[in-house]
């Protein structure tokens, strides 16, 4: 008898892919249509799960195409806490497909949504980044100038990057009744006030994500037509679910439906899709913390190890570090200078000072 | 009859020990530059020795600080390779550089901060042992005119700098955000924030150029109008 299983590989049956194999033995991975190479210029972009990649691709020695870095002046702390060197620009945390196209059309001045920006207490929020900066802007004013050039460098990492990584989070997501733009996080939980007559829940559909993510990629192949995608869904559940049903049963449809919209969008051209959720899903509890939700470090590694071996071209491994700055090193010195000056004329009144002995020294 | 005025700081009491050299006023002044010995550096934190500790102790009237001042010079007097600017929160209306990256205020005031920690251990030190009332005295504003401060800058000094001094309103913006946070300071602490003479500051907020003195400090014009300042509150 002949039939089509007869000679497919060891990666097409359960029996010799999965059965038995310990979690770092699976490998589901396809090979891709494309490799990113050392001189790549990477975009990524997604849920929080994505800056896991951003962040080995730097410890790779793979420097992602920042286009609004942190100043140089910035410890790396400091600019962590302000969001800078997290993504290509700095945008936050992208859950949705819907949320990522309105990133672009908002950049690109196709879209300017109603709900313009939020006054706080302690100061000025933008909705569409409402935890991008500790305490607000200090001024609307701060706002508007750190949007603009926000917006620039999103025009430029899209418009020139060579591959983009997005990561799918979710499919529930609030939006204006107004004017349908989309928040990254409800209303009222990291700034704003929630108002149900002027803000909605949606529960995106697979051919929402899909046309979202047609329309992303289509509209940035317009000035960038050689930009090549890697999709992936991020493994982590919901941490919350504004539909009245259970949390996990609200999870697992989101998650099949951001599957299934992947599998539809790897079909265009230049999209490939990274099996990132099921590499983790696969170890049942083993890559997931005791709150059934955080990934560990291990399974982040196992995931990343597998993009390495697939999707990234062989080169050295040196991390990537920000340069220091000595800028006010050379400050201090010409400052000093100055004072030194003044020593050299030194006023005639009481110096006050009457030795350079320390009785403790 | 009351003791004389005690005076401690860096660089910026010269200018008001020259104008109480030329007044004949009686002046105390512990300048940290003139002091060898008088601040000790352990385990990366700098303190006051014991000896001027003493001296401070001694000391019951008022005390006029003008230690630091000088971070937001360090910080942006010259301009960085990587020009930047930022809005200032009590003024946003202020000019931003065209060419600049715009930072967020409160970056760079974290950044201004972490220039000013031990100068402002080294205030409250001061603020410990002085039995009288601390006054820290506000860092001299800056000047408008960076074609007068072009020729102050010794810049065969530091081959490969930018040699360019920041923009008018950059300058006032950080020097603004650093008696900011000299006066939050003060604010906590119980000591008393002491303005710039407003005789010494223009219609913008500059420094006359009659009280300049060099791209860093002002001159004995300038402290004789502190020097008043302090007459007044001793």
């Amino acid at each position: 008898m002949s039939h089509p299983y007869l000679d497919i590989s060891d990666a097409q049956r359960w029996s010799r892919a999965m059965a038995g194999r310990a979690n770092e033995d699976i490998d589901p991975v396809s090979p891709p249509p494309f490799r990113i190479g050392v001189d790549s210029r990477v975009v990524t972009a997604g849920s929080c799960f994505a800056q896991h990649l951003a962040r080995h691709l730097r410890e790779q020695g793979h420097a992602c195409f920042e286009t609004e870095p942190p100043h140089p002046l910035l410890t790396p702390a400091l600019a962590e806490i302000f969001n800078y060197g997290i993504y290509s620009a700095r945008y936050g945390n992208i859950y949705t497909a819907r949320q990522l196209l309105q990133l672009w059309r908002r950049a690109t001045g196709v879209f300017v949504p109603v709900d313009d920006i939020w006054e706080g207490t302690d100061g000025w929020y933008d909705p569409f980044r409402p935890s991008i900066q500790p305490g607000g802007f200090s001024s609307a004013r701060e706002y508007q100038e750190d949007r603009r050039q926000h917006f620039a460098a999103v025009r430029r990492a899209f418009g020139e990057m060579d591959v983009f990584a997005f990561t799918l989070g979710l499919t529930e997501c609030w939006a204006s009744r107004e004017d349908g733009a989309i928040y990254p996080l409800c209303p009222g939980v990291a700034a704003g006030d929630y108002d149900a007559s002027r803000h909605v829940l949606l529960n995106l559909s697979v051919d929402e994500v899909v046309a979202d993510l047609r329309a992303f990629v289509d509209e940035v192949r317009q000035v960038n037509p050689h930009m090549r995608m890697i999709l992936t869904v991020s493994p982590v559940p919901l941490a919350a679910t504004a539909e009245p049903r259970h949390v996990l049963t609200a999870t697992m449809y989101s998650k099949a439906v951001l599957r299934v919209a992947a599998e539809q969008l790897c079909r265009l051209p230049g999209v490939y899709y990274f099996p990132a959720y099921e590499i983790v899903s696969a170890a049942g509890p083993g890559y997931f913390a005791e709150d059934r939700r955080t990934v560990h470090e291990h399974g982040v590694r196992q995931v990343m190890s597998l993009f390495s071996r697939h999707v990234l071209e062989a080169f050295p491994s040196i991390p990537v570090v920000a340069a220091h700055d000595d800028f006010v090193r050379r400050g201090q010195a010409i400052v000093e200078t100055w004072c030194d000056e003044q020593r050299l004329d030194p006023p005639q009144v009481d110096p006050g000072w009457r030795g350079n002995t320390d009785d403790r020294a | 009859m009351p003791g004389p005025l005690l005076c401690i700081g860096h660089s910026h009491v010269v200018c008001v020990a020259r104008a109480a050299e030329a007044a004949g006023t009686s002046l105390q002044v512990l300048n940290f530059w003139e002091m060898p010995g008088a601040i000790l550096h352990e385990n990366g934190t700098s303190r006051l020795s014991g000896l001027l500790e003493q001296q401070l102790r001694k000391h019951t009237g008022p005390v006029f600080s003008m230690i630091g001042g000088a971070a937001h010079g360090v910080l942006g007097m010259l301009v960085h390779p990587r020009r930047f600017d930022f809005v200032l929160p009590a003024k946003p209306a202020l000019p931003l550089d065209p060419a600049a990256e715009v930072l967020p205020a409160l970056a760079v005031r974290r950044v201004l901060e972490s220039l000013m920690v031990d100068y402002l251990a080294m205030m409250s030190q001061v603020h410990r042992l002085c039995a009288g009332r601390l006054f820290h005295l506000e860092s001299p504003p800056p000047l408008a005119d960076v074609q007068r401060m072009q020729t102050d800058i010794p810049w065969g000094m530091y081959p490969g700098m930018c040699h360019e001094i920041s923009p008018a309103h950059f300058r006032y913006k950080l020097w603004r955000l650093h008696s900011q946070i000299v006066s939050d300071w003060c604010a906590g602490t119980g000591a008393a924030f002491l303005p710039c003479p407003p005789q010494s500051v223009d219609e913008n907020g500059f420094m006359r150029e009659s009280y300049y003195g060099d791209g860093a400090h002002a001159n004995a014009a300038y402290g004789e109008l502190v020097l008043e300042q302090m007459r007044r509150l001793a």
